[in-house]
């Protein structure tokens, strides 16, 4: 930890769901605060809530309660556009499946981020070029992603999450789905990112491994039925 | 950023059949109003009858098309592209379209009118009002259409 300046605080967090059971209530007026530098991991079994979380600090979902505020703006209470923006700037977001383009090779999947931005094209050729250098991924840079292996996958979202340099960088499972031997590979190289990325990393896992590695643990508890049947 | 050409590789079944519905509207309107044994009042009702389907079908099937194309706005929408240059992109797929079946139907409506003996009227204004009413119920449909991209929930779509 760099220093103790505040990039996620998330103050009296609740998610409530409804389902045909009834009421599912996550997090529970969770409160709790990632520091700029600080590698945290939210941790806890499948169904806690963990993509929720990843997903209400990115913007993508609304809490029914609280507020989460990243690098000093309230994303819960943003407008659309400018929450749209403030997440291309700010955050580079690794999703649960990878979630890459079909239609588009692994050079401009990872561009995209940067095309969206307006940056220059020449820096953003060499900043594609680059981080696909570091993710071992030359040979690959012109495969759509139907040709790759989930690992090879999992490394171009995490590469599109990167090519912006963003100040925080929420990862969802990013090892999820994954056979053991892309696993092997893939978390030394979350490891090194962290090390190279210097910016502040929060991150979902079920992983004991990949927990370990976070210099801190959130821990999720599990959710509170408020109504278990409905006559 | 062009989002179209995230959005759009190629041209889809979906596609070519708004362009032949376009087509078939702006021929029929042609042929319709250069006929001699058509009067104004009937012209007027078919006019708006085929303008009619023409905006439900495109905004039925640019409805389907932004159904379709759900995973790739919300990826787009997460890292970080506007609403609006979504919107736009849809918006400038039905322009295109419209635009293209307009100068086919116009083609086919002139060739047919040409060829039929009672379609004497054919004039420019005939043209260019079935133009007019072609791309602006098109266009219409399009849009109406391209705002079901508003309602689009990016977390729960990612998920899927």
């Amino acid at each position: 930890m760099s220093n103790d300046k505040p990039v996620v605080t998330i103050e009296r967090l609740t998610k409530i769901f409804e389902t045909d059971s009834g009421r599912i209530c996550l997090f529970n007026d969770l409160c709790t605060e990632v520091v700029e530098g600080e590698f945290a991991a939210v941790t806890g079994p499948t169904g806690v809530g963990k993509t929720t979380l990843v997903n209400i600090v990115a913007g993508l979902e609304k809490p029914t309660h609280g507020s989460v505020t990243v690098l000093g703006k309230d994303v819960t209470a943003m407008d659309d556009d400018s929450l749209t923006e403030f997440r291309g700037q700010k955050m580079g977001v690794v999703f649960q499946g990878s979630q890459l383009l079909a239609n588009l090779n692994v050079f401009r999947n990872i561009e995209l981020p940067l095309v969206i931005q307006k940056a220059d094209e020449t820096d953003r050729k060499r900043k594609t070029q680059e981080i696909i250098d570091f993710f071992g991924l030359g040979e690959k840079s012109s495969a759509c992603p139907a040709a790759l292996s989930v690992g090879e996958r999992r490394k171009v979202a995490i590469a599109r999450a990167l090519v912006t340099e963003p100040p925080l960088l929420l990862m969802d499972e990013p090892t999820g789905g994954l056979d053991t031997s892309a696993v092997n590979i893939l978390t030394p190289l979350l490891r090194g990112i962290h090390y190279l990325h210097k910016g502040t990393i929060l991150m979902a896992t079920n992983s004991l491994t990949l927990a370990r590695m976070a210099s801190r643990e959130i821990p999720i508890m599990r959710p509170r039925f408020l109504m278990t049947c409905r006559l | 950023m062009n989002a179209s050409r995230y959005l759009f590789a190629s041209f889809t079944r979906l596609e070519a059949l708004v362009t032949t519905e376009i087509v078939v509207s702006t021929a029929a309107s042609i042929v319709l109003g250069s006929s001699l044994s058509v009067s104004w009042f009937s012209l007027a009702l078919s006019t708006s009858g085929l303008s009619l389907g023409v905006f439900l079908v495109v905004m039925f099937m640019v409805s389907l098309e932004v159904s379709s194309k759900r995973r790739e706005v919300a990826i787009l929408r997460a890292l970080g592209a506007k609403r609006s240059s979504l919107l736009h992109a849809f918006f400038l797929r039905t322009a295109h379209l419209a635009v293209g079946g307009c100068v086919l139907g116009v083609v086919t409506g002139y060739c047919t009118a040409t060829l039929t003996a009672e379609c004497s009227l054919l004039s420019s204004e005939i043209v260019g009002f079935a133009v007019i009413v072609s791309l602006v119920s098109s266009l219409s449909g399009g849009l109406v259409a391209a705002r079901n991209l508003s309602n689009l929930k990016i977390g729960e779509v990612l998920r899927q």
